[in-house]
């Protein structure tokens, strides 16, 4: 295994394209190293540790841009995340342990693609961007088209992820991320939920829902026609209960030793319903009626 | 001895604290040796299945490998109560992760290339996965040779294939406790695999010198006198021909006992010119092909009385033993005669079968067959309560264990603090009180269950005491620091005799060619048992020196009297030698006293093998209640521990610091087997979840409050009244944590572990049957 620490976007980008799918990137490594320790060692490990300006949070219009080194525990305690992008806060403050935190980067975990982690149905939902370098220049990939499958990404293996460029929600606008796994800590997302709701002017009806699915597809996924059945609705019981049952519909999970697949569909329309009392209650101070 | 105790039931700090959090200790997986090699087995990818042909050319040629052993090099077999076992694979594989080759190489590296490069063949055998499908009429044996192996003597051959341990037990006449009784429940309860999970996983290190014939094993293992001894009776070698070394352990759990990595490092050692070699799994290895706690199916069946009175009570159990029968024999037998539970029950009928199956190997694992018993059998105390409109703490009280009581094994019991568990465990989490927490679609529940254990017995633990010209004592005993805390207790029991301050004791390190013999660091024996030897041990220092003494002191012996270090005469105080100086007054400056002592405890008669009787089964009993408060997601399955109490009977604490610290362990661990923990092995007898990605322990975040409760019910044949606690702390906790889910929901669960998707499909069940 050849190893090396690019010190720029261009130069990590040139070993990239020599290595093409023999070179691996490693940012935090807590997925990574584990790969070469228990499966297999790439040809060429590419740490772009060392890039410089890769990380931080800054507002720039209406959007946040999060650097693809920013580690999940500096998202977890930024006051701006917290305050903008409630969703993402919340996953983040669910991922894995403050150790992992304090190492993972968010870059990492989009471009693991899996479709459990923690950071990626809240930016599916957040409409957010991946923005990508690539020898031949930037480009700007919305999420929604940038997972392909388990550990798969428009980045391919050459490009790089450098940002994350995330719309602000509209003021009023609440979100939440609801994780199922076994344990309190250090676990693996079953099922994770991720709602996000923006209320009418009047706080009457949902003027905006949107829903994202994890670790119930071979991608993150959106749920498109219970977004639709809700969209200028206010919630009710009767209403949520038909969305809860409508997503879990839409999520494709399969069976394997963590949970079986029918499983996973009764906590998709949980969690659902549950995302949407809690986002309900906080965009408009109502309980579901 | 009406003298005030000085430092024996006080909360002192463990002795070995300072070098473990600073990280100085050396644990068996750290140690390196001069010039040594690294060990790594091929294991096997097939359940059950002949090897037609090993291939070692490839791996022998690699560049820095030094030895390739399989099991033609490696012809010994060895096992505790049954010898079943080889070394490496003899000519069939009995489960996935069984070692059938091994490598030594220069580094560890290419020890684990060459193995890839060793090529095998098979031919599969029918797979077994359940003991009841093993059992059955037809069932090819997984063992054919069985009946050739050397077994123990106690050990009763079942009827069916694939037995290897039938244990009866016979009281009443269950057939008429059943027509005599007004409620009759019989269900099945399944218990899974878990594993011991210790911090430090497994190695050994083995060194086998030509010169002198000598073989020496360095490794943390639980019982090295017993492992020892397998090892000689394995190779037809003279004990005195092998040395066992004890680094320190990183946890254990029962898991260190037996042999796996040794016979490993033992057949590379005597191919490698002399030089040592370490076999270290990993995670995943440890897994796969280290231990498990057994599996159990239990059918239940009592019949009560309307007033409470239990009847009669018959249990069925199918121990899971795996591929070997390892620790099997015992665990059915230990556990199968105390499962029906602490309560004079006039009827009883138990049928315990350990059963081989192609599965990772069972073996001892903390609470040796209690917690299987008592997930049936206290779920099912509960379950008759409810049916008789009962209160589960009436029905307990009125059949539970008391002083003087006749066992239904025979045996008239003493020392039972049982009932005063029982109170204080229930009293700590407001049993029978309402939770105030309201919470939408979670449902909040108290349970409680209590058990009664054994211990290994008769067992023989020695121990020398030293004391030096410069005061300090040295104690040669041989249990093993496996995180317990015995270092400490026994420290104190040095201290205390001596009445010298704590660190002027030093433990030796635990080699073989040095320390007297001890039967093993399991099954709770090491306080009582080598607690008494250590304490007489140091009453033996003691009463020479104190001889010495006199003389020097110009006082009779009777007049004499010990304290800080210092003999003294007890009516002039000031007149006073440290104990140090009578020593070098005696025999010079280099002299050395030592006392030295041996305790047996001698059980009454063997079990009878027909019955299970007899009129003294184990050394001691140890008794406990713990007690749960639970919260169950409604719509999940989520079962989360909100608090617990435990209430564990020691006899008396040596060290109360040391009890709670053992309670709270257990109970995190029984929390861990209550909700989380379940290693999944496929129908091909492939294990689906060997790392802690999905082998799920208890982390802190899923800790509840914990109430440990001390209980001393003096045992009189015990240090200082102790029995011991070692195991108890999560017996009883998956059976409280079922009965408390069963409260919050009103549905009772007959199979662990409670896991969300478990309990959720329990909660649909009910919801369907409701509609």
């Amino acid at each position: 295994m050849e190893y090396f620490e690019p010190k720029s976007i261009g130069d990590a980008l040139s070993l990239l394209s020599k290595h093409g799918a023999e070179a691996k990137v490693i940012a935090g490594g807590t997925d990574v190293m584990v790969d070469i320790k228990f499966k297999e060692e790439p040809g060429a490990l590419v740490n772009i540790k060392k890039i410089p300006s890769l990380a931080g949070i800054t507002e720039r219009g209406g959007s946040l841009r999060i650097g693809a080194l920013t580690t999940i525990r500096d998202i977890e305690t930024s006051a701006l995340v917290r305050e903008k992008l409630p969703v993402l806060w919340d996953a983040c403050r669910q991922f894995a342990s403050l150790q992992v935190r304090n190492t993972a980067t968010i870059g990492g975990n989009i471009c693991r693609a899996s479709p459990s982690g923690e950071s990626l149905t809240p930016l599916l939902v957040l409409e957010a961007n991946a923005i990508l370098a690539f020898s031949d220049g930037e480009r700007s990939e919305p999420f929604k088209t940038f997972f392909q499958g388990p550990g798969k990404s428009a980045a391919g293996a050459k490009g790089l992820l450098t940002e994350v460029d995330i719309p602000i929600p509209p003021a009023g606008s609440k979100g939440v991320y609801l994780k199922h796994a076994v344990r309190g800590a250090m676990d693996i997302a079953m099922v994770g939920v991720a709602v996000m709701l923006t209320p009418d002017a009047g706080k009457n009806n949902a003027q905006d829902v949107r829903i994202g699915l994890g670790a119930v597809g071979p991608t993150p996924l959106r749920a498109p026609k219970t977004e639709a059945l809700l969209k200028g609705k206010a919630l009710t019981a009767a209403l949520i209960k038909e969305a809860g049952a409508l997503a879990a519909t839409e999520a494709s999970p399969i069976t394997d030793q963590r949970s079986s697949a029918e499983n996973r569909r009764w906590i998709v329309e949980a969690l659902t319903r549950r995302g949407l009392e809690q986002t309900w209650k906080a965009a408009t101070g109502k309980e579901v009626a | 001895m009406s003298e005030e105790l000085t430092v024996i039931g006080k909360p002192v700090t463990r002795v070995d604290a300072y070098e473990k959090v600073t990280g100085q200790i050396v644990y068996g997986y750290d140690l390196t040796l001069p010039n040594m090699l690294y060990g790594k087995a091929l294991f096997s990818p097939k359940a059950h299945a002949k090897i037609k042909k090993i291939d070692i050319s490839k791996a022998k040629a690699l560049p820095g490998v030094v030895a390739v052993v399989t099991g033609a090099d490696a012809p010994w077999t060895h096992g505790e109560a049954v010898k079943d076992k080889p070394f490496l694979a003899h000519g069939k594989v009995r489960y996935i992760g069984e070692p059938v080759a091994a490598v030594a190489a220069e580094d560890e590296d290419t020890a684990q290339a060459a193995v890839k490069l060793i090529e095998v063949e098979y031919e599969d055998l029918p797979v077994y996965i359940d003991p009841e499908e093993a059992c059955k009429p037809g069932c090819v044996e997984i063992h054919e040779d069985y009946d050739g192996y050397r077994k123990a003597p106690f050990m009763v051959r079942g009827a069916a294939p694939n037995i290897n341990e039938h244990f009866k037990l016979r009281t009443g006449d269950v057939a008429k406790g059943f027509a005599e009784s007004d409620l009759i429940l019989d269900e099945k309860y399944y218990v899974p695999i878990i594993q011991h999970a210790a911090m430090e996983p497994h190695s050994a290190h083995a060194q086998w010198d030509k010169e002198s014939g000598r073989l020496t094993i360095w490794v943390a293992n639980d019982a090295p006198f017993r492992a020892l001894h397998e090892i000689s009776e394995a190779l037809a070698m003279d004990k005195e021909k092998i040395r066992f070394i004890n680094p320190a352990q990183g946890g254990g759990f029962g898991s260190k006992g037996g042999l796996k990595c040794e016979p490993i490092a033992v057949a590379l050692a005597f191919q490698t010119g002399g030089r040592p070699v370490r076999v270290k799994f990993n995670r995943e290895e440890t897994f796969i092909s280290t231990l498990t706690r057994h599996a159990a199916t239990v059918y239940c069946k009592s019949g009560v009385k309307k007033d409470g009175t239990l009847v009669a009570r018959e249990m069925t159990i199918y121990w899971d033993a795996g591929a070997y029968a390892e620790k099997s024999p015992t665990v059915c037998i230990r556990g199968s005669l105390p499962a029906p539970g602490p309560y004079r029950i006039p009827h009883v009928k138990v049928d315990g079968y350990a059963v081989y199956t192609n599965k990772p190997v069972a073996g001892s694992y903390r609470g040796y067959g209690i917690p299987q018993g008592a997930w049936a059998g206290e779920q099912q105390m509960d379950e008759l309560a409810i049916k008789l409109g009962m209160d589960p703490i009436d029905i307990r009280m009125k059949n539970i264990f008391v002083e003087g009581d006749m066992s239904y094994w025979g045996e008239q019991l003493h020392a039972v603090g049982l009932k005063e568990t029982l109170i204080k465990a229930t009293e700590a989490i407001e049993y029978g009180k309402k939770s105030p927490i309201n919470k939408p679609g979670l449902k909040i529940g108290k349970g409680f269950a209590c058990i009664q254990k054994p211990t290994r017995s008769p067992t023989t633990s020695n121990a020398g005491v030293t004391v030096n010209a410069q005061g300090e004592v040295t104690v040669f005993a041989g249990t093993v620091e496996i995180g317990q805390g015995c270092n400490t207790i026994l420290s104190q029991v040095a201290a205390e005799e001596l009445k010298v301050p704590m660190d002027k004791v030093i433990m030796h390190q635990l080699d073989t060619d040095v320390i007297p013999y001890d039967a093993s660091t399991t099954s709770s024996r090491s306080t009582y048992h080598m607690g008494n030897a250590v304490r007489s041990a140091s009453i033996h220092a003691r009463e020479q020196i104190m001889e010495a003494a006199a003389p020097m002191l110009e006082v009779g012996v009777q007049e004499l009297a010990l304290g800080d270090g210092k003999v003294f005469a007890k009516d002039q105080p000031q007149q006073s030698l440290p104990i140090g100086e009578v020593v070098k007054r005696k025999l010079g400056i280099n002299g050395v006293v030592r006392g030295e002592a041996s305790y047996t405890y001698e059980i009454g008669k063997d079990l009878d093998l027909e019955t299970g009787h007899s009129d003294h089964a184990s050394a001691f009993y140890m008794y406990a209640t713990q007690a749960a408060e639970v919260s169950v997601d409604e719509e999940s399955g989520r079962v989360r521990v909100l608090r617990m109490s435990a209430a564990h009977d020691v006899g008396k604490a040596i060290n109360p610091l040391n009890c709670e610290a053992q309670i709270e362990g257990g109970v995190v661990m029984g929390i861990g087997s209550a909700i989380h923990e379940e290693l999944i092995i496929d129908a091909t007898g492939k294990v689906r979840n060997p790392s802690f990605l999905d082998y799920h322990l208890v982390t802190s975040l899923d800790c509840p409050q914990l109430i440990p409760i001390i209980v001393e019910c003096h045992e009189p044949e015990g240090p200082y009244g102790a029995k011991g606690l070692g195991e108890p702390g999560l017996a009883p906790t998956p059976a409280a944590i079922g009965n408390a889910v069963a409260d919050a929901i009103g549905i009772r669960i007959y199979d662990l572990p409670l896991k969300p998707e478990n309990v959720f499909w329990a909660l649909q069940k009910n919801k369907k049957s409701a509609a």
